[in-house]
C-alpha cells in the first residue's frame, strides 16, 4: 500500500460519503461532510509531506542543518494543527455547517484506513491460501 | 497510586463545589448545567491531548528506532507511521469537535433551558 493509493482512496471515500449524505440527509448535511472531509484529507496530505521531508531529508543533511530542519518540522506541525483547530472552531462556533456532517466528514481518513486494512487482510488471506504462491509450510 | 488518589479526591471536591449551589431554583439549575458543560469540554480535551501526545510520541519513537536500525525499510516504516499518526490524530480532532459542540453548538441547550423555564 503506497501513500498515493491511500490519497486516491481518501478522495473516493469522500465522494461516496458526500453522495450518501446528500441522498440520506440533504444538502446541508452533505456540505458538512464535504467541508469536514476536505479538512481531513488536506490534513493527511500535509502530514505526509511533513513526515517525508523529515525522514528522508534530515538524515542526509549536515549537522547544522539537521537542527534547523527539526525545528522547522515542529513549527510546521504546530502551524498545521493550529490552522485546523482555528477552521474547526470557526465552523462550529458560527454553525456554518451541520456539525454531525462535519464529524462524518472528519472521519473520511479513518474510514479509508479501515477499508484499506480490511482489503489488505483479505489480500493476505488469499495469498496464504494460494498454493502456487509458495509458503514456508509444506503442502500436503 | 498516591497521585491518582489525590487527583480523584480533587475531582470529587470540584464536583461537590459545583453541585453545592444555593437553592436558586431554575437559574441555579441552568447555571450548573453550563458549568458542567464547560468542565466536561475542558477535561475531555485535556484527556484527549494527553492520550494523543503519548500515542504519537511512542509511534514516532518506534519508527525512528526502526529506521535507524534498518534504513532500507524507511519507506514502509514511514507509510505505516503515517497511517498510525493519522488514526491517533483523528481521535484528538474528534475530542476537539465534541468539546466545541458542547461549548457552542450543543443541540440540547434549548430543550434544557425550556424545561427549566428559560427562553434562549
Amino acid at each position: 500500500m503506497t501513500p498515493r493509493t491511500l490519497k486516491v482512496a481518501n478522495w473516493l471515500v469522500l465522494a461516496v460519503l458526500v453522495t450518501v449524505g446528500f441522498f440520506w440527509q440533504g444538502r446541508e448535511f452533505a456540505l458538512g461532510v464535504l467541508v469536514g472531509g476536505l479538512l481531513a484529507v488536506v490534513n493527511f496530505h500535509l502530514l505526509h509531506r511533513t513526515l517525508r521531508a523529515l525522514l528522508e531529508g534530515v538524515p542526509q543533511a549536515s549537522p547544522e542543518e539537521r537542527g534547523k530542519a527539526k525545528a522547522f518540522f515542529a513549527f510546521r506541525q504546530m502551524m498545521r494543527f493550529f490552522v485546523l483547530v482555528l477552521l474547526i472552531f470557526v465552523l462550529v462556533r458560527y454553525e456554518w455547517v451541520n456539525v454531525l456532517g462535519l464529524l462524518a466528514g472528519l472521519s473520511t481518513v479513518v474510514f479509508t484506513l479501515m477499508l484499506t486494512a480490511i482489503h489488505e487482510t483479505i489480500k493476505l488471506k488469499h495469498k496464504e491460501a494460494d498454493p502456487s504462491h509458495g509458503t514456508s509450510h509444506p503442502l500436503s | 497510586m498516591k497521585y491518582v488518589l489525590t487527583v480523584l479526591v480533587s475531582l470529587l471536591w470540584a464536583s461537590l463545589a459545583l453541585a453545592a449551589e444555593p437553592a436558586g431554583g431554575a437559574a441555579a439549575g441552568l447555571g450548573s448545567f453550563f458549568s458542567y458543560a464547560v468542565v466536561a469540554a475542558g477535561f475531555g480535551m485535556g484527556i484527549a491531548a494527553f492520550g494523543t501526545g503519548i500515542g504519537q510520541g511512542l509511534a514516532i519513537k518506534s519508527s525512528v528506532e526502526g529506521i535507524a536500525r534498518n534504513p532500507e525499510a524507511s519507506g514502509k516504516i514511514t507509510v505505516t507511521m503515517l497511517i498510525g499518526l493519522a488514526m491517533i490524530e483523528s481521535l484528538a480532532i474528534y475530542a476537539l469537535v465534541v468539546a466545541l459542540i458542547i461549548l457552542y453548538a450543543y443541540p440540547m441547550t434549548k430543550p434544557i433551558a425550556a424545561a427549566l423555564g428559560f427562553k434562549l
